[in-house]
């Protein structure tokens, strides 16, 4: 059996000001390589032989070429790998995608980094029940450095993982204030054993049958119901209800051999979230009296023995930097950075290019390609991006700096982030701060508004990112699919007896 | 604060008294002994008629009385001093004990039996031992109902050290691991547990109420914050084996208002922030634990019993003296002195008792047939529990049936499934008798003489009917699903449509709910929120309250504990109090005591006063004669009722002349629809005397 991967490489928001219109998320450097390099050699790893990778349409350009430049350079064995352009929800994507996808797929998003084998994802899904239409991996933080406010768990109720084969059976977000959290009795009927996990994260990757593109499956009877209710609406009020879809569906109607009087993509179901569509499949595997012939949702955790994370926050990405630095074996630094007598600790990275003058010492840190450090500067479990300019006697400790900054003389910083192109003044010193905006002076006055309205920028941002959609079910859809399950319960329970 | 500080001085009182007594140190005691309280009442009439003459522990199972099995387990627990407290027919458990072999000096443990007449429920029982301070360390607690073989020592390791750990973990549940419909699992009785997944910890409960109605279950959010993975289970079976501290009797006594081990006690302490209490569960996957709690129950843990399921608790492990069963090929047990006749046949899983006497042709299968019956020529019996010196005349057929000691069937009979005849009934020639039928020969409260067309002309027995257990016990309808032997699945999905398709509001079903005695599914159906329970919770209590003349003090306190408790608006308790000061009233007229002046004097001179704690400003004040209105509206001479009640709270001062009216005349719900209307049609005259201050109110007349 032959898998797809699918990569959603997402604009990453979430990552400013690392990630910007110049800098797309999945080619932002962990360890010198771009994100998606993992997620590819992932894929590679797992013996898949054809992978989609998914941008927005600005980002394609820059995906295209690292793929046609780069990777593909350096790789001995082919995988096919294709680059397609589509704008809009993760489930949406999908679909648009159907006559590309011709096997069962892996989804995949393109920001994590894990040790976990990709083959023992495979041997899991492959183990499943024949039922199983598809499965989910979960994974805990297992980093106290990772800002908690970015991991935004889910209540995720699966069966127990100590039975054989846990399936996935119910998400629910997290409840608001002091709202209670109602589970349904038809489930704990159907599955006596239940678990409700407040810790495990969604890692976006799903193994799924090709099964779950047909449209005219028995997937989701709401779902069909739903949609054969929209279909009698015209097919003009359907497309006013959805413009997103519609506008973005011309860009990828062009892929699509359906030319159906009604846009299967038009389907409710192809408009929510992944995570909803997942959630609404596994609740229907014990929802509806004939649950017992529908699909199920297998449900994997990443074992506490390997570390698995996503860039989903700055500190997130800090940590992917050292969990990569700590895998990789240790490579002696290019000729050129060693010249003139600076220290480079083993266990630091450093890329092709690089010079650092006399006395300059890097510990437990990752330097990209083309910098130049002056003299006694001290760099300490640093990410340091390309084209980076350090003067002397620097001194630099858990700082992430982007591309192209200048670093001025006897600049010292702590904790900082520094967004790429930045000019850090001569002397600066600066602790736990973000530095961004190209006038130093505008910043330096504004620094703690500078890190809140960060803060912000990143709740509200969240929603937009096309491949995240960890805090994107929202409550009115819930409410409806209550309602729809509540009927169900009725039926269900009266044949039973 | 007032019952806990009350509670907090009995604690320390009783702590007191148990290290005087003891007078060694507490740890140390803690290691030597474990003492058991067996609560041998169940407070439930579910197995009536049956336990109409004999407790329910002493109930044979399997030619067994109930409470050895339980004496038993405890043995085999390793307990070393056995308390068990009895109340109804306390004495023939305290002449059974005495003469059992657990009085011997060669018994494992010492045994006491404590008298607790009083007490109607766990609760009571639990109050009666914190304040005769008989308990000294943790113990165990069951009922004398269960069959359980579970090995004891790691359960108790685990609770000890949790609560070496922790002193406020007060309690372990021993919970039994099973599929959610297992037949030992309690129809009615069955709850969900939500566990944390590391710990145990309990951190929910939530019983099901009937299997088909409850939708949902809600979870506080608090708990997802502080536990990372919580286990939803609905596949235990809780036979209320419990370890519970010395602080378990006290908080009973803390909050007298709990009176269920499981939905008030567990229930109290798991949603009450202020006790800071732990709740644990110990989750057993093998072995063996179910508590025979109703007939269906009884019927399951029976079958099991012949199964071996239970080893080593069989028949053939010969609990009592002189018990000499044998155990054969394909699950048949024998005493000795068994006179079989040559043409008869007994099939598998059969039990049968010494001197028992079967005739040719007779045929038993997966029954248990007592000591000294006769089964007559061609009889069929399957899956029947015949117990002692039992007469099965000839070519009866008796089908998983209950038959008391002592009962005949006639010949040619026919006991239907689910049929139940008590003891010494004498079941006529011929006569069939239904299967939700239960016949007895004891008269209870009503004298009544034999019903020939139940059970023949040359029988002796009537139809039992518990109409009058109803209106005491607020589960009611639980019992009605439960009690019967069958489970009688086809009636319920009938009553459950007839529910669904009449849209009853909540407030019409609980009025319904005390009224209607006929045993109807629909108020099973009820979802019982919180702000429902409250209101149940304290209309019980003021009824309580009222029918054991408590002091108004008492009264007030336990409403307002209650009223913190369920966090409930004074809005309810106001309606809660209304509603059962008003039934009250209503029944004095109906069952023509008292008029209807001198009813609603008799009751609000003495109760009324609680309104004090409960109407504070004018507001208040309408709301409360709305209320009075509302309820009026459902009963008869309800306008009577409404006048005089309104007269004697402006009397009392409780409501004031410009709060009526405004309610009369500003209020525009008091005049909302037809039946409110109906109801203030004596009001307007009352008025008129309010204003005009005349005493003319003193002739108005009754109607």
């Amino acid at each position: 059996m032959e898998f797809q991967a699918i990569i959603l490489c997402g604009p990453g928001t979430e990552l400013a000001p690392l990630v910007s219109p110049y800098m797309t998320k999945a080619l932002l450097p962990i360890a010198n390589r771009p994100m998606l390099y993992y997620s590819l050699e992932w894929c590679h790893r797992a013996g898949i032989s054809s992978a989609i990778v998914v941008s927005s349409s600005a980002a394609e350009q820059a995906i295209s070429q690292y793929i046609k430049l780069e990777y593909n350079s350096t790789q001995k064995a082919g995988m096919k790998i294709e680059v397609v352009p589509v704008d809009g929800e993760t489930a949406f994507i999908i679909r648009s995608l159907k006559d590309k996808i011709k096997h069962d797929f892996i989804l995949l998003p393109c920001d994590f980094v894990t040790d976990l084998p990709p083959q023992t994802v495979v041997d899991m899904h492959r183990n499943q029940p024949v039922k199983t239409i598809g499965s989910g991996i979960w994974y805990k933080n297992t980093l106290d450095s990772i800002d908690k406010k970015t991991l935004k768990p889910n209540l995720t109720i699966h069966t127990p993982l100590g039975k054989p084969h846990p399936r996935l059976l119910d998400v629910y977000p997290r409840p608001k204030g002091s709202d209670p959290l109602t589970v349904r009795m038809s489930m704990l009927w159907e599955h006596p054993q239940a678990t409700i996990s407040t810790t495990v994260l969604e890692a976006f990757i799903y193994l799924f049958s090709r099964r779950v593109l047909d449209d005219d499956g028995d997937l989701s009877s709401s779902a069909t119901l739903a949609a054969a209710a929209a279909t009698t609406t015209t097919t003009t009020a359907a497309a006013s209800a959805s413009p997103t879809a519609t506008s973005t569906s011309t860009s990828a109607s062009t892929d699509q051999s359906s030319s159906a009087p009604t846009n299967p993509a038009d389907l409710p179901k192809w408009k929510k979230s992944w995570t909803a569509l997942v959630r609404d499949i596994a609740r229907d595997s014990w929802r509806h009296r004939d649950s017992s012939s529908r699909g199920t949702v297998g449900f994997y955790v990443v074992p506490a023995d390997y570390s698995f994370l996503r860039c989903k926050s700055v500190s997130a990405y800090f940590e992917a930097n050292r969990l990569v630095l700590k895998q990789t074996a240790y490579t002696p630094p290019p000729s050129t950075a060693t010249a003139k007598g600076a220290v480079i600790g083993r266990d630091s990275l450093i890329g092709i290019g690089t010079e650092m003058d006399e006395k300059t010492n890097v510990k437990r840190s990752i330097v990209g390609a083309d910098c130049k450090f002056g003299r006694e500067c001290r760099i300490t479990g640093c990410v340091i991006m390309d084209g980076v300019t350090v003067g002397n006697g620097v001194h630099l400790d858990n700082c992430i700096i982007a591309n192209g900054v200048s670093v001025e003389d006897k600049v010292r910083l702590s904790g900082c982030t520094v967004e790429g192109r930045y000019i850090v003044s001569m002397g600066t010193q600066s602790k736990n701060e973000v530095l961004r905006g190209y006038s130093a002076e505008g910043l330096l006055d504004s620094d703690s508004d500078a890190i809140e309205s960060y803060d912000s920028d990143e709740d509200s941002d969240e929603d937009e990112d096309e491949s995240d959609d960890d805090g994107e079910i929202n409550e009115s859809e819930l409410e409806q699919s209550e309602g729809e399950g509540i009927e169900y319960d009725d039926d269900d329970f009266f044949d039973r007896g | 604060m007032g019952p806990k500080k009350g509670g907090q001085q009995a604690a320390g009182k009783r702590k007191g008294a148990s290290s005087n007594a003891a007078g060694n140190d507490h740890d140390a005691e803690q290691d030597e002994r474990l003492q058991a309280i067996v609560l041998s009442d169940s407070y439930q009439t579910r197995f009536r008629p049956l336990t109409l003459e004999k407790p329910r522990c002493l109930l044979s199972l399997c030619n067994t009385p109930l409470i050895e099995y339980t004496f038993e387990f405890l043995a085999l627990a390793g307990v070393s001093e056995v308390i068990v407290v009895s109340c109804a027919h306390a004495e023939q458990i305290q002449e059974y004990i005495a003469n059992s072999r657990w009085s011997s000096p060669s018994s494992p443990f010492t045994i006491e039996t404590v008298l607790s007449p009083e007490s109607m429920s766990v609760g009571d029982a639990m109050r009666d031992l914190d304040a005769k301070g008989l308990i000294t360390s943790d113990f165990l607690l069951v009922s004398g109902d269960i069959v359980c073989n579970v090995p004891f020592d790691q359960v108790l390791a685990e609770h000890r050290q949790r609560r070496a750990k922790d002193k406020n973990a007060i309690m372990t549940m021993v919970l039994r691991e099973a599929s959610p419909l297992h037949r030992t699992r309690a129809r009615a009785e069955s709850a969900i547990f939500v566990l944390d997944e590391q710990t145990n910890q309990c951190l929910h409960y939530e019983e099901i109420k009937t299997r088909k109605h409850m939708k949902k279950i809600s979870l506080e959010p608090e708990i997802f914050n502080k536990h990372t993975d919580l286990a939803i289970r609905n596949d235990f079976i809780d036979c209320h084996i419990d370890i519970c501290s010395p602080d378990v009797p006290a908080l009973f006594t803390e909050n007298f208002d709990y009176n269920h081990i499981r939905k008030d006690f567990v229930h109290g302490i798991l949603t009450s922030d202020l006790l800071g209490k732990t709740i644990f569960a110990h989750v057993v996957t093998d072995h063996y634990a179910a508590r025979v709690r109703s007939l269906q129950t009884y019927d399951a843990v029976s079958k099991d019993v012949i199964s071996r399921w239970t080893y080593p608790i069989t028949p053939d492990s010969n609990l009592l003296a002189d018990q000499t069963f044998q155990y054969q090929r394909g699950h048949i047990y024998k005493e000795d002195d068994v006179v079989l006749a040559r043409s008869c046949r007994i099939n598998s899983c059969t039990v049968i008792g010494a001197r028992t006497v079967v005739d040719d042709g007779a045929v038993i299968t997966g029954s248990v047939i007592g000591r000294r019956c006769k089964i007559g020529k061609n009889a069929k019996i399957s899956g029947a529990y015949i117990w002692d010196d039992v007469t099965i005349g000839d070519n009866a057929v008796v089908d998983c049936a209950v038959i008391g000691d002592g009962a005949i069937i006639g010949e040619s009979s026919h006991i239907s499934p689910g049929a139940i005849i008590s003891y010494n009934v004498k079941v006529g020639k011929g006569i069939t008798v239904d299967g939700n039928k239960r016949l007895t020969r004891t008269e209870g409260d009503f004298g009544r003489d034999t019903d020939y067309e139940a059970v023949g002309t040359d029988g002796i027995g009537f139809v039992y009917e518990d109409e009058s257990e109803v209106e005491e016990d607020d589960d009611y309808e639980e019992i009605v699903n439960s009690s019967g032997l069958i489970y009688n699945m086809a009636s319920l999905n009938q009553s459950d449509a007839s529910f669904t398709s009449s849209g009853e509001g909540t407030t019409a079903r609980k009025a319904r709910r005390r009224r209607i005695s006929t045993a109807s599914n629909n108020t099973a159906a009820s979802e019982e929120s919180d702000e429902e329970s409250f209101m149940r919770e304290a209309q019980a209590s003021v009824e309580r309250a009222m029918t054991e003349d408590h002091d108004i003090d008492i009264a007030a306190l336990e409403l307002g504990t209650l009223r913190m408790a369920k966090n409930a608006p004074f809005h309810e308790v106001r309606a809660a109090t209304i509603t059962a000061l008003i039934s009250r009233v209503s029944n004095l007229i109906n069952s023509n005591t008292m008029k209807a002046r001198q009813a609603v004097e008799h009751v609000l001179n003495r109760w009324a006063k609680l309104f004090r704690r409960q109407v504070f400003d004018l507001a208040d004040q309408v709301d409360l004669l709305l209320l009075i209105q509302r309820d009026c509206t459902r009963r008869m001479q309800g306008s009577a009722i409404l006048l005089h009640a309104i007269n004697n709270l402006y009397d009392q001062d409780i409501l004031e002349e410009s709060a009526i009216m405004q309610w009369w005349y500003k209020e525009p719900q008091s005049k909302g629809d037809a039946d409110m209307i109906k109801v203030g049609e004596l009001v307007p005259r009352w008025l008129e005397w309010l204003t005009t201050a005349e005493e003319e109110s003193e002739d108005d007349d009754d109607e």
